[in-house]
């Protein structure tokens, strides 16, 4: 397009036809007509339209780039306003015809066409049906002369008239005899297989109102008849029965049949009730219930093996503090305190730094939850698991054995340990003991009524203090052993009191301990066999537990703390740290107390000077009020480590020489235990340094000193510097500015991952395209609104102008009545 | 020197009294009769006589003679007001009277002096010690200071409160009445009276720097302290300084006199003047150092240390004084020298003391019992507060570092929990440290270079030492310990961990924690291995598992 405005106006007007020859159709064909003008007046709107240079506005750039194309820098708002304005009326218009039956539409070709000569006309509409004849060939079901339609089929009454396709529909196994009845049914299902057959046909298309309506139609007449045709059938078959003679004596012999074997009603009803009681017996009864097969012994190996594995896991998981069901999350957060600390410092000072530990001194978490009354026997199931359960057929399975000797004894479940123990007193010896206990679990199991669950929780707590109970009869450690197995049986069903109690026992021997070190107690073995018990029952490895962290806490305190005055102390302090070991033996983890007290007992246990200087030079922490004692070197030869819980009660000469020894045995186990420690030097050397001090007094020392040498020498040579640090380092924070090179300002991003990249051009597209989408929604509602304001003004108006019109009309009848009255008045007046 | 005959009257009650009065004493009417009667008319005044004698009576019983002390008191009071006891150095009768009265007024004296040294023997009950501390200020301010002036100016009767405090704290009485008496004379007395406490610190020291003086000398004629042995005096003494907590700050704060408000003068300020605070700051000081100069218990000499810092030296003249005392506290070792460290840090911080070799003593203090100590944490604190310079040599702060870690081999939880953090920050004000934690190149053989019996902190190598003993925490018992623990082995992002809320843990803060914990969702877990035996049994042989080895019941 060149040239000046005018020149393009030119131009256009010329290429419409509105410009120059216009006097070249002077041949006679006159474009007076109305539509004509209606057309160049058209035209004329529209260029008149396309070079008005206020139709474009431009958005100023503030920055003009060089090369830089912005979409919609440049529009026509008045014109694509008009353009959506005229599509959405269009389209109103549509909408408005819609469901609205009636109205003619001139559809005929060239109708509006003046240009065309009546000749053209008719080749127009012969090339136009010709054209949809063969668009729609494929369409017209009714054209006979269609050749190719294979599919074609001819109906009757909307069925199907070919024949071809009934033999599989065919029920094969029908006798061909009787071909009445079978019609009937083949029939029944044609019908409906052609039904299908066209729903399914049809379903592709959506179908109009009207269609819908001529289908029921058809459907419902095609049924009535369908049901004619069966009623007519089974009359037919009902008169041919009848027909044959010998049905009536057929009913008579049912008749008769009847009447002979009728007995009396209360009889049979009795027997009935007893034969469903038997039934229903059965059907209750365990044994009626077909059993697992028997499992082999590879087999039983196998899934005990796996047992073990699957409790093993789960131990070492608890024991890594996998898992942590703790309330508040001190622990579990901790994990990620070290990524996820960005925020420390600056204003927050209510945050403390020991509190994230579970260190925290200020607060104790009052926001626990006591839990401790949903012991109740009413959701048993609640947490007993597999275990449990299994546990639980463990206990009932000695009670289905001893059904049969009913000669038992009965005992009232224990309540309190004095009840336990009246009963176990009538026993002849301990060794009967695991059987009254068996007895009484089977007596109160928990299938056998109501509150059992309960009893036997109580019965738990007694049992465990029970077994703190020393006992010095010769058979007693057996027996503990087996009642300690039975306790462990029943803590799984009843590990919520058995926790609590063993709670609250910590607390009173943490107190006494505390008294004990202040010179006001002295410690029971029953004190401390409370911990050897809690280590038998619970699991001692995990990371933290409710029972077992609190009990090595006391323990642990009181190693460090109590002070060593006596052999009994020193006897207390030993026996605390086997239990601790025995607590690690599987986690291995380490407790500063122990070595601390074998260094004060190795300390202590001689006067030589080179002890003392040892214990100086090692920083080994004596207190002042501990006693120095000289070792019986004579007496200690003959003696080995064993020691007694008689001995916390009456001790046995040479005790200290016996403890001595038996510290030795601990150092192994402790050795033992903490041996792949990197810092086992700085634990054990010590320690052998004080042997040293001892000399050869036993052979005991003389091999405990060779293997703890041994293995420091070991872990000299093997050991090396820490790498703790050796995680991913830290990347440092760049200041420095980005350049892009190959910068496009019209460039959006410069991401180099390409997935990234096309999701954020999809996501800015679907952006974009949604809130056009709800602009377009709301220009239209405002113009259906605009519209049918329109419309009701409109209406509004004709009704007013009508009633005006009525009006009016009356009135100039009225009018017009009167001025005749008038006249005739004038007339008559004048007559007289 | 008795005076009889001058009033027949006088002499005449005197023996019809006298036959009761070794029994029974007299009644509270009786005395006060008498006293009016002394009073009236300077005839009676050989009744003086008599009262002195039932105060003097031990078998008299006390509450008459607390009434014949009281009035005696107003009878002096009373005739030192008309003047009668000043001698107006003319020979006539009216001056052998003043004379014989001021020996009666002496003789008063001594008999209350000696009811609170307990030289009268038999005094033992506290009422009547305290009586006699009462009416001794009495005299010591009504009588002395107001009406026995000498000249105008203003005079303080130093020689009686002197006599006083020395009676008090070289007393032979049992320590339980003169605890009373001390109590007594600090509630109502020194903290109230701001003369008072001046006079008493300055008498204070001037009595003991006396006694250790003569004891020194020797070839005493009567035994320094008056025979009461050190240690009690020494407890009597400090516990006396320890418990007066008052101290005026300013000079406008001096307002309370118990005799009356002395002029200020310059010659005055010289000697020292109640009402100056630099004069009582220097008798404090005199005290205290005198008072220290006694030999100490172990357990008085931590409370001193205890309040040195916050309540001593602040309200001394020239805390450097102190110096030789802490320093020496400080050699000691053990929880005197923890204690002796707060104040020492308060003289060099404050007053530019130097302190050789004081890391090098610092880390001595690193022992066996640093750990178990009860003053752990005021300990710690410091220790950060020294070790909290960056410029110090690493190696210096490595070797600390080194020494905490393997102290806390054998320590309590609650020490691990302080010395963790305070190794993590140590770590990250001297990242050099590091490598001690983290060093994954070694070249050849590796076999640790630290020295622990080495006692000088730039000596020990321990900064190309590593610090296994962490690895070991980190599977501590415990399991907030232990995760405490593994900051170690993440990465140092944390600028610094907020000490103080790690330094006063202990076993029971511990404990507690455990024992208000309830678990909402799982029970605690069962163990599921079992063992042959639990104790050892004879009966089961040997391959057997057995859960206590070496342990049988019986």
């Amino acid at each position: 397009m060149a040239g000046s405005q005018l020149k393009q106006l030119k131009a256009s007007l010329k290429a419409n036809g509105l410009l120059g020859q216009t006097n070249t159709g002077k041949k006679g064909k006159r474009p007076n007509s109305s539509h004509d003008r209606k057309d160049r007046d058209k035209a004329i709107q529209s260029i008149r339209e396309a070079f008005n240079p206020f139709d474009v506005k431009v958005t100023k750039q503030k920055v003009d780039v060089i090369g830089r194309t912005i979409q919609g820098a440049q529009g026509k708002p008045g014109i694509s306003k008009q353009v959506g304005e005229e599509n959405r009326r269009r389209a109103y218009e549509v909408m408005a015809k819609k469901n609205k039956a009636g109205g003619i539409i001139d559809r005929r070709f060239g109708e509006n066409d003046a240009n065309m000569t009546p000749e053209e006309k008719m080749l127009a509409r012969f090339t136009r049906e010709k054209l949809t004849g063969l668009a729609s060939r494929k369409e017209s079901l009714f054209n006979l002369e269609d050749d190719d339609g294979e599919d074609d089929t001819l109906t009757h009454y909307g069925q199907s008239l070919s024949l071809t396709d009934d033999f599989e529909q065919d029920d094969l196994g029908v006798d061909e005899d009787d071909e009445e009845t079978k019609e009937i049914i083949r029939k029944r299902r044609m019908m409906m297989v052609n039904g299908n057959e066209e729903e399914e046909g049809e379903s592709s298309a959506p179908k109009s109102k009207k269609e819908v309506m001529q289908e029921i139609i058809a459907k419902s007449k095609m049924y009535k008849y369908e049901r004619q045709q069966a009623k007519e059938e089974d009359l037919h078959i009902i008169d041919e029965l009848d027909a044959q003679e010998n049905l009536d004596e057929l009913l008579e012999d049912l008749n008769a049949y009847d009447r002979k074997h009728t007995v009396p009603k209360a009889e049979s009803a009795e027997r009935d009730e007893e034969y469903e009681q038997r039934v229903r017996e059965m059907a209750f009864d365990r044994r009626a219930q077909p059993t697992d097969r028997t499992k082999t012994e590879e087999e039983l190996a196998k899934e005990k093996a796996e047992k073990t594995r699957k409790l093993e896991q789960d131990r070492l998981a608890r024991m890594d503090g996998e898992i942590y069901n703790d309330d508040d999350d001190d622990i579990g957060h901790t994990s990620d305190s070290g990524s996820g600390e960005e925020d420390e410092g600056e204003g927050d000072e209510d945050v403390n730094d020991a509190a994230e530990f579970g260190l925290d001194v200020r607060n104790f978490s009052d926001d626990y939850v006591s839990d401790g009354d949903n012991i109740d026997g009413s959701d048993e199931g609640e947490f007993l698991d597999e275990d449990d359960e299994e546990a639980e057929s463990e206990l009932s399975q000695p009670s289905k054995r001893r059904k049969v000797s009913e000669s038992k004894p009965q005992y009232t479940c224990p309540e309190t340990i004095d009840d336990l123990e009246s009963i176990l007193n009538q026993q002849t010896s301990s060794s009967e003991y695991p059987k009254v206990i068996e007895r009484i679990l089977d007596l109160y199991h928990p299938s056998k009524a109501v509150g059992n669950k309960q009893k036997l929780g109580v019965f738990t707590t007694v049992l465990f203090e029970f077994l703190q109970k020393p006992n010095y009869t010769s058979n007693y450690p057996q027996v503990f052993t087996k009642m300690v197995e039975q306790l462990k049986t029943l803590t799984t069903s009843h590990v919520e009191v058995l926790t609590d109690f063993c709670r609250e026992q910590i607390l009173q021997v943490n107190e006494k301990l505390t008294a004990t070190r202040l010179g006001d107690s002295t410690v029971a073995p029953a004190d401390v066999l409370l911990f050897t018990l809690i280590g038998l029952v619970f699991s001692t490895s995990d990371h933290f537990h409710l029972v077992v962290t609190s009990a090595t806490l006391v323990l642990a305190q009181h190693l460090s703390q109590s002070p060593l005055r006596s052999a009994k102390d020193l006897l207390t302090n030993i026996f605390i740290c086997d239990t601790l070991l025995a607590y690690q033996r599987i986690s291995q983890r380490y407790i500063p107390e122990i070595p601390l007290f074998l260094q004060r007992l190795l300390t202590l246990s001689t006067s030589s000077e080179g002890a003392k200087d040892v214990a100086e030079t090692l920083d080994i922490f004596v207190e002042d009020s501990d006693f120095h004692f000289d070792l019986d070197i004579k007496a200690l030869k003959g003696l080995d480590g064993t020691l007694k819980l008689l001995d916390f009660v009456e001790p046995r000469d040479n005790l200290l020489e016996r403890i001595f020894l038996h510290s030795l045995d601990t150092i192994s186990t402790a050795s033992n235990l903490w041996r792949d420690k990197l810092a086992y030097i700085e634990i054990f050397g010590p320690i052998t340094k004080l042997l040293e001090v001892h000399g050869d007094i036993h052979p005991l020392v003389a091999s405990t000193r060779s293997k703890l040498e041994k293995l420091i020498a070991i872990s000299t040579k093997e050991r090396v510097p820490l790498t703790l640090q050796s995680h991913r380092p830290l990347p440092i924070q760049t200041f420095a500015p980005k350049f892009e090179e190959n910068y496009n300002v019209d460039k959006k991003s410069y991401d180099p991952d390409r997935e990234r990249n096309e999701g954020n051009k999809l996501r800015a597209e679907l952006k974009k395209e949604r809130k056009g989408a709800l602009r377009d929604l709301r220009r239209d509602n405002a113009f259906i609104a605009r519209e049918k304001i329109k419309t009701k003004r409109q209406t509004d108006k004709e009704y007013h102008e009508k009633l005006a019109r009525l009006e009016r009309t009356i009135q100039t009848e009225e009018g017009a009545e009167k001025n005749k009255y008038e006249r005739e008045k004038q007339a008559r007046k004048r007559k007289h | 020197m008795k005076r009889s005959g001058n009033d027949n009257s006088g002499a005449k009650t005197k023996k019809s009294k006298s036959s009761s009065t070794v029994e029974t004493g007299l009644s509270e009417s009786e005395i006060t009769a008498l006293q009016e009667s002394i009073l009236s008319s300077p005839k009676n005044y050989n009744e003086i006589a008599k009262l002195i004698d039932i105060v003097r009576d031990n078998s008299i019983k006390t509450s008459c003679r607390h009434s014949a002390s009281a009035a005696l008191l107003k009878i002096f009071g009373k005739l030192s007001k008309k003047g009668s006891l000043k001698k107006s150095g003319v020979v006539g009768a009216s001056e052998q009277v003043a004379i014989w009265l001021n020996q009666r007024f002496i003789q008063f004296k001594e008999l209350l002096l000696n009811n609170l040294s307990g030289a009268s023997g038999s005094t033992n009950s506290p009422s009547l010690a305290v009586s006699a501390l009462t009416i001794l200020l009495k005299v010591f301010s009504v009588v002395e200071h107001k009406y026995l002036t000498p000249s105008t100016e203003y005079y303080y009767p130093k020689q009686t409160y002197s006599d006083i405090i020395s009676s008090i704290v070289l007393s032979s009485l049992p320590s339980a009445v003169i605890d009373v008496v001390l109590e007594e004379f600090v509630k109502n007395y020194l903290m109230i009276y701001d003369d008072l406490r001046y006079y008493f610190y300055t008498e204070l020291a001037a009595i003991l720097s006396k006694e250790l003086e003569t004891e020194k000398k020797g070839g005493y004629d009567s035994p320094p302290f008056n025979g009461v042995p050190k240690t009690v005096v020494s407890r009597r003494v400090i516990s006396t300084l320890q418990s007066i907590s008052k101290f005026p700050k300013t000079d406008e704060e001096i307002e309370n006199f118990f005799l009356s408000k002395p002029q200020f003068s310059k010659s005055s300020l010289k000697s020292g003047t109640p009402l100056k605070l630099s004069s009582h700051k220097i008798a404090f000081q005199k005290a205290w150092l005198a008072g220290l100069r006694l030999p100490q218990s172990s357990s008085q000499y931590k409370e001193v240390l205890n309040i040195l810092h916050q309540r001593i030296i602040p309200n001394m003249q020239k805390p450097q004084l102190l110096m030789d005392f802490l320093t020496d506290s400080y050699n000691a070792g053990g929880p005197v020298a923890l204690l002796a460290l707060n104040g020492l840090f308060v003289l060099m911080q404050q007053y530019n003391l130097d302190y050789p070799n004081f890391f090098t003593k610092l880390y001595s203090l690193f022992d066996g019992s640093i750990m178990h100590a009860k003053h752990r944490s005021r300990f710690f604190r410091l220790v950060d507060l020294f070790l909290s310079s960056t410029h110090l040599p690493a190696t210096i702060c490595a070797s600390f570092i080194k020494k905490m870690a393997r102290l806390g081999l054998t320590a309590p939880p609650a020490a691990v929990v302080t010395i963790i953090p305070f190794i993590y920050n140590q770590l990250k004000r001297h990242p050099s440290c590091m490598k001690m934690i983290h060093r994954p190149e070694i070249d050849g053989e590796f076999s640790d270079p630290f020295d622990p019996t080495e006692s000088d902190p730039l000596l020990t190598n321990a900064f190309d030492s590593s610090l296994w003993e962490l690895e070991v925490l980190q599977t501590h018992y415990h399991p907030n310990v232990s995760t405490l623990a593994k900051i170690m082995s993440q990465p140092f992002r944390k600028p610094q961990y907020l000490l103080e809320d790690f330094l006063d843990h202990s076993y029971k803060t511990l404990f507690d924690a455990e024992k208000t914990r309830r678990v909402k969702a799982a029970l605690p877990a069962l163990e599921y291995e079992s063992f042959d035996s639990v104790f050892v049994n004879p009966e089961i042989n040997t391959g057997a598992s057995t859960y206590m080895v070496g342990w049988s019941f019986a």
